[in-house]
């Protein structure tokens, strides 16, 4: 494996807000009881999990002379992380008769869409790129 | 209560399909700007990699929600539980 990109702290930071995300957003459920908290924990980790095997396909390799092994990676990434989303889901929704569907979406959808947060994460230096 | 679970079948497969069609022309356009950009600026690789990663996440957002949908009507199916 190839030394990873510099640029890859912003990708870093955004997979440590999703992983923190994922563990402790299912806390806002616990009044309604451990069941809708696990529930929501399994959301946020069918949507953390994938991610994070994304991130590491996209980022396996570096540098101007691996540019089509970093394409390669990113093809099998997404096509990895749609499978891996899918298959969580269905292990899930077969084997788990006591999910509450409401908090397992809630965390799902909460960490799916703390991706739109990365301009928030990354420099705030007006000509800073990510 | 066959209507239901056909009609559910139905959107249910409209909404994965939906789906995977956004997320294909979004990346094909995405991944072939990549390749151009990279072409044009090998030295900017780096940079283009990590936008490229921010990019397909809010690319395949909605997508991956919709089809984390479209597998809960099929598998759970609500509308015929309901009945």
């Amino acid at each position: 494996m190839a030394v990873r990109s510099p640029h890859f702290a912003i990708v870093r930071r955004l997979l440590l807000v999703q992983f923190a995300l994922a563990l402790f957003f299912p806390l806002v459920f616990l009044p309604f009881g451990i069941n809708a908290a696990m529930s929501a924990l399994a959301g946020g980790f069918a949507s953390f999990v994938p991610n994070a095997y994304f991130a590491y396909r996209t980022f396996q390799y570096s540098g101007a002379r691996a540019v089509n092994a970093i394409a390669r990676g990113m093809l099998a990434g997404e096509i990895g992380k749609l499978a891996l989303m899918a298959l969580i889901f269905i292990v899930l929704f077969k084997y788990q008769k006591t999910l509450n569907h409401g908090a397992l979406f809630s965390g799902f959808i909460v960490v799916q869409l703390s991706v739109w947060l990365t301009p928030l994460l990354s420099n705030r230096k007006p000509n800073s790129s990510f | 209560m066959e209507t239901v679970l056909s009609n559910t079948a139905i959107s249910a497969a409209i909404l994965i399909g939906l789906a995977a069609l956004g997320t294909a022309i979004g990346f094909a356009l995405l991944g072939g700007k990549f390749l151009e950009a990279s072409g044009r600026q090998p030295e900017l690789v780096s940079m283009l990699q990590t936008k490229f990663f921010i990019a397909a996440g809010l690319l395949d957002a909605i997508p991956m929600i919709a089809v984390a949908m479209g597998l809960y009507f099929i598998f759970v199916s609500p509308f015929a539980g309901a009945l």
